[in-house]
C-alpha cells in the first residue's frame, strides 16, 4: 500500500506548488481547469493535496511562537547560502515552480496543434494530388494520431493505428475503415451519403458526428451529434476465417432473434458484430468522446481492459499475465501520448512491480515483498 | 430515519463550514486527518467522488470543491465511527466501559504537536525560515518579502515552495 517515495516526492512537489498558487490568486488567476486535471490523476494527488493544505495550516500553530519578523529578516541577512534551502541533511530536490509546469503543459499542448495544422496541410494536400474516383488511403502509426480535412468539408479524425480508404463518387461519399478508431465530423450533403463500412459493419449518415471503432470482430458505434443508420455489413459472415468459425460467438451459433439495421440518435451507440446489433454496448460516451483530447478515461474497469486500452498507443506492449492483477479496478484519466502516465499511477503502489526486459517490453506484476497481495489494493476500486 | 436525521445534520454542519470560508474547512480536515487512521482511505474515496463531479462544475472551484467532499466523507467517517462505538458499547453493558473524553489528554496532545511543529520550522535554513513565517504568519506579499531580506520575488517563491515542502514531507514523518 505505500508509495514509493520518488513519486511521492514528485506529486507533493506538484501539490505545494499548486497550492501557494491557489494562496496567490490576486496575483495570477490559478489555472483551475489544470488543477482538476492534475487533482484527477490518481487518489494519490488528491491525497498529497489534502495533506499540503492540512500541513498549512497546521504550521500556524508553530509559527505563532516564532520571533519577531525584524529578528527573523536579521538572521536571513547574516546566514549565506547558495542553493542549500533546507539546512537539515537531506536530498535537495529541484522544484518545478508552476510557471514552468505550465509552460510545459502549454508547449505539449502547442506541439499537439501544431501537429494538427500540420497533418490538416498535408491531407488537403493529399486530396488536391488525387484523383476524384481513386481511393485515398489515410493512415496514423501506433500512438499517432491524425486530423484530415475532406473535399466535401467532413473531418476524418484517426486514432492510432488506424487506416481508412476513402473513396468518392457522384452519388456517394464512402469511408472504408480497415482497421482503428475514426471520429467523423460529416458536412451535410443530402445528395450524397456519407458511408462507412467495417469488416462487419455499415453506417450511413447524412450530417452528423459519430465514432466508429473497428476491431476484428465488433465494431463500435457512438453517436456524438445527429443520426446515423447502422447495419450488420453484407458481406460479413462470407469471409469469415477458421478462427472466427471456430468460436462460440459466430454468425451461425447466435440463436438469439438478430437486429441487423438500427437508427442511433445523439448519445446513443452499439456494438455489430456478424450475428447482429447489440444496442447500448460499448465504451461510455464520455470515453469514446475523450480520445480526440488525448485523455483516456477509465470507470471501474479491470486493469487488464486498461492495460489492453492502453497498448493500442503502444508501439511494445505492456504485458500482464496475472489474473488477479489483471482484475483490479481502475479509476483515472492518463494521456495515452504519455505512455508512462499509467505506470506513473500505478509505481504510486508497492505491490504494483514494472520490470523493464531487454527488449524494451514492460511487464507487470506483484511485488514480492507484498505482504497483503492485490486485494490489499481495494482502496484503489470504487465503490 | 436515524440516518437520514444525521446526513442532513452533517450537511448543514459543512454548510456551515463553507459559508465561514475555504479555511475553516481545512481546519477541520487537519484536525481530523491525523486521527483518521488512513488518509488515504479519505483520499480514494474522495478521488471517486470527485471522478462523479461535473467537468464544469468541479472547473469553477476545483479547490473548495475538494475540501467540501473531504468534509463530507471525514462527517460520514465519524457518524460511522460513533454508530460503531455505540454498537459495542452496547454489546458490552458489560464491561468495556467507553473512555471518557479527556480533555487534558487533548491538551498534552496539542501542546506536543504544537512542539513537533516548532521543531520542522526550526529545520529549515534561516532564509527559507524568515521567508515561510513572513509569509504565513505576518501575510506579508512576495515583493514585501523579498525587499525586507534582499532577494527577488522569485527566490521568495522558490524559498516558499521548499519551505512547505520540506514542512509536509516532515509532518507526514511525525505522524
Amino acid at each position: 500500500m505505500r508509495i514509493s517515495r520518488r513519486t511521492r516526492h514528485q506529486i507533493t512537489a506538484e501539490a505545494v506548488d499548486w497550492f501557494l498558487q491557489f494562496q496567490e490568486t490576486a496575483v495570477e488567476e490559478p489555472d483551475r481547469e489544470g488543477f482538476s486535471e492534475w487533482l484527477l490523476r490518481s487518489p494519490a494527488h488528491v491525497e498529497e493535496y489534502l495533506q499540503v493544505s492540512s500541513s498549512w495550516y497546521l504550521l500556524n500553530a508553530g509559527t505563532e511562537g516564532a520571533s519577531e519578523a525584524d529578528a527573523l529578516v536579521s538572521a536571513a541577512k547574516a546566514h549565506h547560502e547558495n542553493d542549500n534551502v533546507v539546512s537539515l541533511p537531506s536530498r535537495s530536490v529541484r522544484s518545478a515552480p508552476p510557471a514552468s509546469v505550465e509552460a510545459g503543459h502549454g508547449h505539449s499542448r502547442r506541439t499537439w496543434w501544431m501537429a494538427l495544422a500540420a497533418s490538416l496541410v498535408s491531407g488537403a494536400v493529399f486530396i488536391t494530388y488525387l484523383n476524384w474516383h481513386s481511393p485515398m488511403i489515410f493512415e496514423t502509426e501506433v500512438g499517432k494520431q491524425n486530423s484530415f480535412e475532406l473535399q466535401d468539408g467532413s473531418t476524418l479524425f484517426l486514432n492510432t493505428n488506424s487506416r481508412a480508404r476513402v473513396t468518392w463518387s457522384a452519388g456517394e461519399r464512402h469511408i472504408d475503415l480497415e482497421r482503428g478508431e475514426a471520429r467523423f465530423a460529416v458536412a451535410k450533403d443530402p445528395s450524397r451519403p456519407f458511408t462507412v463500412t467495417t469488416a462487419t459493419a455499415t453506417v450511413r449518415v447524412v450530417g452528423t458526428v459519430f465514432n466508429v471503432r473497428a476491431e476484428p470482430r465488433t465494431t463500435q458505434v457512438a453517436v456524438l451529434e445527429g443520426q446515423v443508420e447502422v447495419t450488420v455489413a453484407s458481406g460479413a459472415g462470407e469471409g469469415v476465417d477458421e478462427t472466427q468459425a471456430a468460436t462460440p460467438e459466430g454468425p451461425r451459433a447466435s440463436h438469439s432473434p438478430t437486429i441487423e439495421r438500427v437508427r442511433l440518435a445523439a448519445g446513443e451507440r452499439a456494438a455489430v458484430t456478424q450475428g447482429g446489433i447489440q444496442t447500448n454496448e460499448g465504451p461510455p460516451i464520455e470515453s469514446v468522446a475523450a480520445w480526440t483530447q488525448r485523455r483516456l478515461v477509465f470507470r471501474d474497469q479491470p486493469l487488464g481492459e486498461v492495460i489492453r486500452e492502453f497498448n493500442r498507443y503502444r508501439t511494445r506492449p505492456l504485458l500482464l499475465d496475472d489474473p488477479d492483477l489483471a482484475a483490479l479496478r481502475i479509476n483515472g484519466v492518463f494521456d495515452p501520448g504519455d505512455p508512462d502516465s499509467l505506470l506513473t499511477y500505478l509505481g504510486l503502489y508497492e505491490t504494483v512491480q514494472v520490470d523493464r526486459r531487454s527488449d524494451g517490453s514492460q511487464r507487470l506484476s506483484r511485488a514480492p515483498q507484498a505482504k497483503h497481495g492485490p486485494n490489499s489494493r481495494t482502496s484503489m476500486v470504487a465503490h | 430515519m436515524n440516518q437520514l436525521r444525521n446526513d442532513k445534520e452533517a450537511n448543514l454542519l459543512v454548510e456551515g463550514l463553507a459559508q465561514g470560508g475555504g479555511n475553516d474547512l481545512v481546519r477541520f480536515i487537519a484536525r481530523r486527518l491525523r486521527s483518521v487512521s488512513d488518509a488515504r482511505d479519505l483520499a480514494h474515496e474522495a478521488y471517486v467522488r470527485l471522478l462523479r463531479v461535473k467537468r464544469k462544475d468541479l472547473i469553477r472551484d476545483p479547490q473548495a470543491y475538494l475540501y467540501r467532499i473531504a468534509v463530507n466523507i471525514l462527517y460520514e467517517f465519524e457518524l460511522k465511527r460513533k454508530a460503531d462505538t455505540l454498537g459495542l458499547a452496547r454489546c458490552a453493558e458489560c464491561q468495556i466501559a467507553e473512555p471518557a473524553y479527556s480533555q487534558p489528554e487533548d491538551d498534552v496532545e496539542a501542546l506536543q504537536t504544537r512542539k513537533r511543529i516548532e521543531a520542522v520550522l526550526a529545520g529549515l535554513s534561516p532564509k527559507c525560515r524568515a521567508v515561510f513565517i513572513l509569509y504565513r504568519r505576518d501575510g506579508l506579499s512576495y515583493k514585501e518579502i523579498g525587499a525586507r531580506i534582499g532577494i527577488s520575488t522569485n527566490m521568495v517563491k522558490k524559498y516558499l515552495t521548499q519551505g512547505l515542502r520540506h514542512c509536509r514531507e516532515h509532518l507526514a514523518e511525525l505522524r
